[in-house]
C-alpha cells in the first residue's frame, strides 16, 4: 500500500478539524433552546423583556428583538438590543413603553446570533400578550 | 485444499469493501439522520422526531456498499480510485441532502401558547467536511493508484 503516512496524517487532521467544528453543535444539541429564556415584567412605566442565557457555549453577535403586535398584526412598539458575546449567566434587556402593552395582542421575540461564533441561528417566538407574563 | 490465490485475494478485497461499505451505510442511514434529529430537538422539536430510514435511503446506502466492494475488487485498475471518489462524493451529497441543504429548520412549533420558528445554519460544518473528507477522499485513492503504478517494474 502506497502513501500510508499521507492517509494517516489527513485522517488525523480531519478528525481534529471535524471534532473542533462539531463540538459547539453537540453542546447546543444537548442543552437545547431551554438554555435561552425570556421573561417579561412591567416596572416604572416600562415593559421590560429580559433574555437570560444559561448555556455552556459562548454566543456571539447576539441580537434580541421584541415587537408588540396589534390584533391586526401591526407593530405597536418595538425595540432590540445586542451583545457581542453572551456567556453563561448573561442577559440582555429590552424596554418598551408599558402603555403599548394595553393595545397589544401578541408579542414577537426574535433572537439571532452565532453559536461559538460559527453557526448562525435564528429563533422567532410569537405568543399572546396575556400568556407572555 | 484451499482456494486458489486469486480467489483468496478477491474474497479478501470483497470483505474489506463490504466493511468500508458498511461504514458508509451506518453513517448515511443511521448516524446523519440521528444527528439531524438531535439538532432539531435542540431547537425545540419534540423528541422522537427521528423517522425510520426510508426505502430510498436504504437503497442509497446499499448502493454505496456496492460501489465500495467494486472499488476494492478492482484494485490496480484505474476504475478503482474513480469508484472510491464516487462513493465519497455521493455520501457527501446524501449527507448535505439529509442535513436540509445545510440548514436545520423547525417551523410552526407549538410550545404552550407560543408559536416558535427556529433555524440553525450548518454550512461551516459541511465546509469542513468537504475540505477534510471529500477532497482527500477523491485525491488520495488517485495518488495511491498512480504511485503504485509508478513503483511497478
Amino acid at each position: 500500500m502506497g502513501l500510508p503516512w499521507l492517509k494517516t496524517v489527513v485522517g488525523l487532521v480531519a478528525l481534529v478539524a471535524v471534532g473542533l467544528a462539531a463540538y459547539p453543535l453537540a453542546a447546543f444539541a444537548l442543552e437545547g433552546v431551554e438554555s435561552v429564556t425570556v421573561e417579561s415584567t412591567v416596572s416604572g412605566g416600562a415593559a421590560v423583556f429580559t433574555l437570560h442565557y444559561n448555556g455552556s457555549v459562548t454566543l456571539k453577535d447576539v441580537d434580541f428583538g421584541v415587537e408588540l403586535l396589534s390584533p391586526q398584526g401591526a407593530v405597536l412598539a418595538s425595540g432590540h438590543a445586542g451583545a457581542a458575546r453572551l456567556e453563561r449567566g448573561g442577559s440582555i434587556e429590552v424596554r418598551l413603553p408599558a402603555q403599548a402593552l394595553a393595545g397589544a395582542a401578541e408579542v414577537r421575540v426574535t433572537i439571532t446570533g452565532d453559536i461559538a461564533g460559527i453557526y448562525h441561528f435564528n429563533i422567532t417566538s410569537t405568543q399572546p400578550v396575556e400568556a407572555s407574563g | 485444499m484451499g482456494l486458489p490465490g486469486w480467489a483468496r485475494r478477491l474474497a479478501g478485497s470483497v470483505l474489506v469493501g463490504l466493511a468500508q461499505g458498511a461504514a458508509y451505510y451506518v453513517v448515511i442511514v443511521y448516524l446523519i439522520p440521528y444527528l439531524y434529529a438531535s439538532l432539531a430537538e435542540g431547537l425545540g422539536a419534540p423528541a422522537g422526531a427521528l423517522q425510520p430510514p426510508s426505502r430510498a435511503l436504504v437503497g442509497l446506502g446499499l448502493m454505496l456498499v456496492g460501489i465500495s466492494v467494486a472499488a476494492r475488487a478492482l484494485r490496480g485498475n484505474v476504475a478503482s480510485p474513480l469508484l472510491s471518489g464516487l462513493a465519497v462524493l455521493l455520501s457527501y451529497a446524501i449527507t448535505v441532502y439529509l442535513m436540509g441543504g445545510g440548514t436545520v429548520r423547525v417551523e410552526g412549533l407549538r410550545v404552550g401558547d407560543a408559536t416558535v420558528d427556529a433555524s440553525l445554519d450548518l454550512d461551516p460544518l459541511l465546509a469542513v467536511a468537504f475540505v477534510f473528507y471529500v477532497i482527500p477522499g477523491i485525491l488520495i485513492p488517485l495518488a495511491e493508484h498512480f504511485y503504485a503504478k509508478a513503483e511497478e517494474p
